[in-house]
């Protein structure tokens, strides 16, 4: 897109997160937000950030939340005055609804998984461990239609693109803009770990597979081996070979991966797991189910594992722990490749995609 | 013609079509919509699809299954609940005719009325800013709002440009409400409504009270007794929830309807008391339907005193109390539900034929 004069303008919908402090603070993935910004500039656009007073936000539910924060936009923006509308599919669906397609473009950033691949993957599992599985279908309704009416769906890696090109009607306008890391602020320690570490970072046990995680270490009860569990509300009890980092603000993050020699995350459903390249940035070596395996090369950076599956993530432990220059090595790659994936690359990416679009 | 009618979730609602009243006026509104020559489409939302954790989240939730409905399909005409059609009516795609149907007054009125009684009763006021928001833009985006009286239409107007909102007042059925041949000895007073905080009934209690020996029965309809906190009073009658087709059994052996009512579109318990030849005494905001002195009286808001002063005339003078009953029936009888329908067809006809 080539901009004459004066810059044209876009209007940014970022979701509630964008200027939520604490999640700002403790959640990783919130900072993507401010790179997404930065592509929507670098494409040319004056933007202005949607935001949306507390009080008109109905917290009741996901649904509720999203439907309400949505609706104060489409209601108090002038979405027609805007040539492009950019973000969140779900929290701008009611202004995606309203544009006049003539005039204003709609993107749409996905980073978790289409509904329909969340659902196959969860269901049964919540169920399994008397958890609540709390999404309603017309979440999916609601997820699916914007997608359906942007005009074009910037995925954050390969596979997210994968499950969401099968909803009819996305096979042709799915983009990848892939993930970058901060490889200034995640990098190795300067020296090797003294004890053999194995980090499980996330909040939601039952989506990060902390039972298949459990799974693998009893098997490795034979070897010297400490877990680090970190971001849940996790009790250790009677193993001292587990520690918990409980929740802790995201700056820290750096400090507790650099003590590892090893990311297991045996998740059954995420979008890009933005801690998988956080440790690969820190020289940790990821091993991970496909969902969250496109940051690394199976075998050079990291090692692929089926989902639920305990016993093969304990071979690949096993022999790790026991070849430490392969350890090395593979530390040594996965570092490699984490610096190949900046946010740089990322916003131009985007900002690309976004030029394209407004052709 | 194709017409998308989004009624409301009560529409398909079977208890709803049992115990209230007014949902009936769902079927009128589909009739009016049919006979101004549309072929017309009602969808039925799934409950799973519906989040009923809030009201906005069930309304928001059927409103976007029905709006995506819209969308893939062309419709000359959107007509409905404007909450529940909003997703329709943000749809700019299809272009077609956005008429809104109120039967409330608009939020700002009821916030006004009501915020600060539920605070004094100690009840949460159920409402959120999204809610009046929800409704105030589906309102403009409409071609024509139709309301069902001049007091809805007033406080709409506060919203929605005057010139834009019609009125099609609604009607009672004068065949299955009519009079009793005989009525008991005494005055016996009837409450009717099923949220008693809105409808003002610490008034009514109150004024009954202060009435002393002049009302010698009072009836309280429609609310669940496990609501009420209505003091030991040998004369109430706590009659809670009944199905809609006992009602006039219930209203026709009563001489009078009293409904302080804070808040209120047009309430039917008045018409339907009328068409029973009973008399209303109610407030401004359901005081249309009648005459006031004449087949009806109306008081102020929270004003017990008031309510006292028409109870003892009334028991006073039963010469007054024929003639006003008598009076209430003529006047009702005068408002049908053939006229709503002319009325809203009528309206319909006037928006696709005169608005481009």
């Amino acid at each position: 897109m080539v901009l004459h004069g004066d810059k044209v303008k876009a209007l940014y919908i970022p979701g509630p997160s964008f200027h939520d402090p604490q999640v700002r603070e403790y959640a990783g993935w919130a900072k993507i937000l401010d790179y997404q910004l930065q592509g929507i500039e670098k494409a040319g656009f004056d933007v202005t950030v949607a935001e949306v007073p507390k009080e008109y936000i109905d917290a009741g539910t996901s649904f509720s939340q999203i439907a309400s924060y949505s609706l104060y936009i489409a209601a108090n923006y002038p979405i027609d005055s805007y040539k492009l509308i950019i973000g969140a599919q779900s929290y701008m669906h009611y202004s995606i609804m309203r544009r006049n397609p003539a005039k204003t473009r709609a993107i749409s950033f996905v980073w978790n998984n289409a509904d329909w691949h969340r659902d196959v993957m969860l269901k049964d599992e919540y169920a399994k461990h008397h958890g609540k599985y709390t999404t309603l279908p017309i979440n999916t309704v609601m997820n699916d239609t914007a997608l359906r009416m942007s005009d074009c769906v910037v995925a954050c890696c390969p596979f997210v693109k994968n499950t969401h090109i099968q909803i009819s009607g996305l096979a042709n306008k799915v983009k990848v803009a892939f993930w970058g890391v901060d490889s200034e602020m995640f990098s190795p320690a300067l020296e090797q770990p003294s004890e053999f570490k194995v980090l499980f970072p996330g909040t939601d046990p039952i989506r990060k597979g902390l039972v298949y995680m459990l799974g693998t270490m009893r098997l490795l009860q034979d070897l010297e081996i400490k877990v680090v569990l970190c971001g849940g509300q996790y009790t250790v009890r009677d193993a001292s070979n587990f520690e918990s980092t409980g929740m802790i603000p995201h700056s820290e993050m750096p400090d507790v991966m650099r003590q590892c020699s090893i990311v297991l995350l045996p998740t059954l459903e995420d979008g890009l797991a933005c801690s998988v390249q956080e440790a690969m940035a820190c020289g940790v070596v990821p091993i991970t189910t496909d969902t969250a395996a496109d940051p690394f090369e199976h075998n050079v950076s990291g090692f692929r594992i089926p989902y639920r599956d305990s016993e093969m993530a304990a071979e690949y432990i096993r022999l790790l722990k026991g070849n430490p220059s392969l350890l090395l090595c593979m530390s040594h790659e996965t570092r490699i490749k984490a610096l190949t994936q900046t946010w740089g690359k990322y916003i131009n990416d985007l900002s690309n995609i976004i030029k394209k679009v407004c052709e | 013609m194709k017409a998308l009618y989004i009624p409301s979730s009560s529409y398909h609602d079977m208890h709803a079509k049992t115990y209230a009243g007014w949902v009936k006026i769902l079927e009128y509104q589909e009739a009016a919509i049919r006979q101004a020559g549309f072929d017309v489409t009602v969808v039925e939302v799934p409950e799973n699809y519906i989040d009923d954790a809030s009201s906005f989240s069930q309304i928001a939730s059927y409103s976007l299954y029905v709006g995506i409905f819209s969308m893939m399909n062309k419709f000359d005409l959107i007509i409905g609940s404007p909450s529940y059609a909003h997703h329709a009516f943000f749809l700019n795609n299809n272009l077609p005719k956005r008429i809104g149907v109120v039967w409330n007054q608009a939020d700002w009125f009821r916030d006004k009325q009501l915020q600060e009684e539920f605070e004094r009763n100690d009840s949460d006021y159920p409402t959120l800013p999204i809610n009046n928001l929800m409704n105030e833009v589906s309102l403009s985006l409409c071609d024509r709002v139709i309301a069902n009286s001049h007091f809805v239409k007033k406080t709409h107007a506060e919203l929605v440009p005057e010139e834009k909102i019609s009125i099609a007042p609604w009607g009672v059925d004068s065949e299955m409400f009519f009079p009793a041949t005989e009525k008991p000895p005494g005055l016996r007073v009837l409450f009717f409504g099923s949220n008693p905080i809105r409808k003002g009934l610490t008034y009514a209690d109150r004024a009954v009270i202060d009435a002393g020996e002049a009302v010698s029965e009072f009836w309280v309809l429609g609310c669940s007794p496990e609501k009420l906190d209505v003091p030991e009073n040998s004369k109430v009658r706590v009659l809670g929830m009944v199905p809609h087709a006992e009602v006039p059994e219930i209203i026709r052996q009563c001489h009078v309807l009293l409904l302080p009512t804070l808040e209120d579109g047009m309430p039917l318990a008045v018409q339907e008391a009328m068409a029973c030849g009973v008399v209303p005494i109610t407030t401004e905001v359901g005081a249309e339907a009648f005459d006031d002195c004449r087949s009806g009286f109306v008081v102020p808001y929270r004003d017990p005193g008031a309510i006292t002063k028409c109870l003892k005339l009334l028991h006073d003078s039963p010469d007054l109390l024929n003639t006003m009953s008598r009076e209430a029936r003529r006047k009702a009888e005068t408002q049908t539900w053939v006229k709503f329908v002319n009325a809203f067809a009528s309206i319909i006809e006037e928006v696709m034929h005169d608005i481009p």
